[in-house]
């Protein structure tokens, strides 16, 4: 075990018990001042990491860290803004991952058909709104179980995006003089494993409201931006932080009854009365 | 299958559990609806090959042939035989989990539950069983599998349990806390083998995969060349676990019980029962099921986990599609694994003529299939209403159709 192995356990071990004093059981009614004490125990983390190595302002500075953040959470927080109201109406979202994909995918798809990003952001979201109304025409028209139809909607979007994927792109990868926001480069597509449940964890970690999610997907864009910077120079913990968003929601789900709670009627499919 | 059904003890309008709306979905329709909604969803997704330029027809055939069934039948022979042989283990291989992470999902779902961890329960399995599978080299063949696979079990169903012991003590939605534990099972997975990890094989450290599972604890192979991937006895073990299942279901006080908490938790409570005891329960009786599915992987083909394999594995979130076709029983869950795993070793790469259809695209396929699947099975309207039709035919309209209440419900 390394000095910076140690440095980045410590820094974890702070942030979990750090998020577990700042949901506590049945104590604070708001939720800021948790979000505030989450995000000191990412501080805290990366001070502790810091410590173990004396050239670390050289490798990862502040700057590229926020850079990134910004970076991870941007699309975190449409998709949990999005998340929040379709929740909030009563139809529970897990398929946010697939709608993102869906999304991400065909932006880049459209960008490419079209030679704009601006046509290519026009397909993403109509790609995007697509699937949802997949989802929402199961879901509140069929009265389907939301949980069911909302897997099956993040089977379809990696299924779809796969397919066309290949059958337009082949097995190399989407070619990089694609028109750009700002740098995209799809090299995660070609795996298959869904991208993390990120976005729906910052709906409950932010408690179904939307300045919640804000703080929740910067808390956790910047546990990402950790998990890809780090590396650098401390491969193995690095990862770990790639799981601290989903930690943090599990916490924030076991607090207590009511600390981070559904919508009353989330899931229940509505039926017109008589 | 003909399972005794508990009676749900009031108007379903009462009780709001998937198991209690899932009950309507298993009283109406029996093998018909599954079958319907495989067949509507094979024929989607055949226009989806047809929209994109290739025949369906002759690419389904390739798929068939690929997955190997066609050697059950009599007229095929010689080279054509040899090579279905070899299919038709890979198919096997890959039932062998599904069926257990299908029963995963289908245990919990009868009591009342949503298990969507699966995929995490098999990930702790798999990386308990490639630990323990990859020491104690020197211990007695039968006795080190034996421990490993008991260890995969004990691994899932304490990280099941979480969600169970959450659930019975805080309230904690067990979707959501499953969810959460998939993903910390595996990026923890990642961690463990990644470069410079803790679990990392010492002997190839740029190489982010396990130590190898020593020849002690490796299942052994009953069809085909264990140096080709034959079939392991894994098969049989999850078949005996598919009859443990039963019983502890339909024949057993456990069984009574967890169908009771599921279909009314207020009235369980009301006539004894512990509901939080039996969500926990249920919960780790879960992760053993989805554990040992991770165990036989591991010692029946795998020997070896990648941090690729990890982040790419799907059997778990699977075992989800699985369950729902195969209507939470026994018997349905064994039909609905040959399906799935079928499915995915017939457009593998290392089975489907490239020459008639690209492997790349057939695996994506695979995923629209099964979404649609899951997409179908999610509301029983549309498989019902074309079954109601086609009775209506046939009947003509003089008596209202058996089902109605049911239909309003779901």
């Amino acid at each position: 075990v390394t000095s910076q192995q140690r440095a980045g356990w410590t820094g974890l071990a702070l942030a979990v018990i750090a998020a577990f004093i700042a949901v506590p059981p049945a104590l604070v009614r708001s939720s800021a001042p948790s979000i505030v004490l989450a995000i000191l125990a990412i501080v805290g983390a990366v001070a502790a990491t810091k410590s173990g190595e004396s050239n670390l302002r050289d490798v990862f500075t502040w700057s590229a860290l926020i850079a990134s953040m910004l970076r991870f959470a941007t699309p975190l927080l449409f998709a949990a803004l999005g998340g929040i109201m379709s929740e909030r109406s009563g139809v529970v979202n897990i398929g946010l991952e697939g709608m993102m994909l869906m999304g991400a995918f065909f932006g880049i798809y459209g960008s490419d058909l079209l030679g704009s990003w601006v046509g290519g952001l026009v397909v993403a979201i109509v790609a995007g709104g697509l699937l949802a109304f997949v989802h929402a025409a199961f879901s509140i028209s069929l009265r389907a179980d939301q949980i069911v139809s909302g897997t099956a909607v993040n089977f379809l979007a990696l299924g779809i995006t796969g397919y066309v994927f290949i059958a337009h792109y082949g097995d190399t990868g989407t070619p990089d003089n694609i028109s750009r926001v700002p740098d995209l480069h799809l090299g995660f597509l070609g795996g298959d494993s869904f991208f993390g449940n990120i976005a729906l964890a910052a709906v409950i970690f932010g408690k179904w409201k939307p300045a919640g999610a804000l703080v929740a997907t910067l808390l956790f864009g910047f546990s990402s931006a950790l998990a890809n910077r780090l590396p650098t120079f401390s491969a193995s913990t690095a990862v770990l932080f790639q799981a601290l968003p989903y930690v943090l929601t599990l916490i924030a789900v076991a607090g207590v009854i009511g600390r981070s709670r559904p919508p009353a009627a989330d899931g229940i499919p509505y039926v017109k009365e008589g | 299958m003909a399972d005794p059904e508990v009676v749900a003890p009031v108007a379903p309008e009462d009780v709001n559990t998937p198991a209690a709306r899932l009950a309507s979905y298993i009283r109406g329709g029996g093998v018909t609806v599954p079958l319907l909604t495989a067949l509507i969803a094979f024929l989607i997704a055949g226009l989806v090959v047809l929209v994109t330029g290739h025949n369906p027809l002759t690419t389904y055939n390739a798929i068939f042939n690929g997955t190997g069934l066609n050697w059950l039948f009599p007229w095929t022979s010689g080279a054509d035989r040899t090579a279905a042989a070899l299919n038709l283990q890979q198919t096997l291989i890959a039932t062998t989990p599904l069926i257990l992470v299908g029963l995963a999902v289908a245990f919990a779902f009868r009591a009342g539950l949503f298990n969507i961890g699966g995929q995490g329960q098999y990930t702790v399995g798999a990386i308990v069983a490639v630990y323990f599978g990859s020491k104690f080299g020197g211990m007695p063949h039968v006795l080190h599998v034996f421990v490993v696979l008991v260890l995969a079990c004990i691994g899932g169903a304490i990280w099941a349990g979480i969600a169970g012991l959450l659930k019975a003590t805080t309230g904690a939605n067990e979707v959501i806390s499953t969810i959460m534990l998939n993903w910390i099972a595996i990026w923890t997975g990642v961690w463990l083998f990644g470069l410079g990890g803790p679990l990392q094989n010492p002997d190839t450290p740029s190489v982010p995969i396990s130590s190898d599972v020593t020849q002690s604890a490796k299942l052994p192979v009953f069809w085909g060349n264990p140096q080709l991937q034959g079939l392991h006895v894994g098969l049989f073990i999850s078949l005996a676990v598919v009859v443990a299942f039963w019983f502890l279901l339909n024949r057993s006080t456990t069984g009574y019980e967890i169908k009771a908490v599921g279909f009314n938790p207020e009235a369980a409570r009301y006539s004894g029962m512990s509901v939080p005891r039996n969500y926990v329960k249920v919960m780790a009786y879960c992760g053993v099921f989805a554990g040992l599915a991770g165990g036989l992987d591991i010692l029946g083909w795998q020997f070896r986990i990648a941090t690729n394999d990890v982040l790419t594995s799907d059997i778990g979130f699977l075992g989800i599609a699985v369950a729902l076709l195969g209507r939470n029983t026994a018997s349905g869950t064994v039909a609905a694994a040959l399906l799935f795993g079928a499915l995915k070793s017939g457009t593998s790469q290392r089975n489907l003529d490239p020459s008639i259809f690209d492997p790349s695209l057939a695996t994506n396929l695979t995923l629209i299939i099964q979404g649609l699947i899951v997409l179908i099975v999610s509301t029983d309207v549309i498989a019902l209403r074309v079954l109601r039709h086609a009775r209506g035919l046939r009947r003509g309209r003089a008596a209202p159709p058996p089902a109605a209440p049911e239909e309003a419900r779901t």
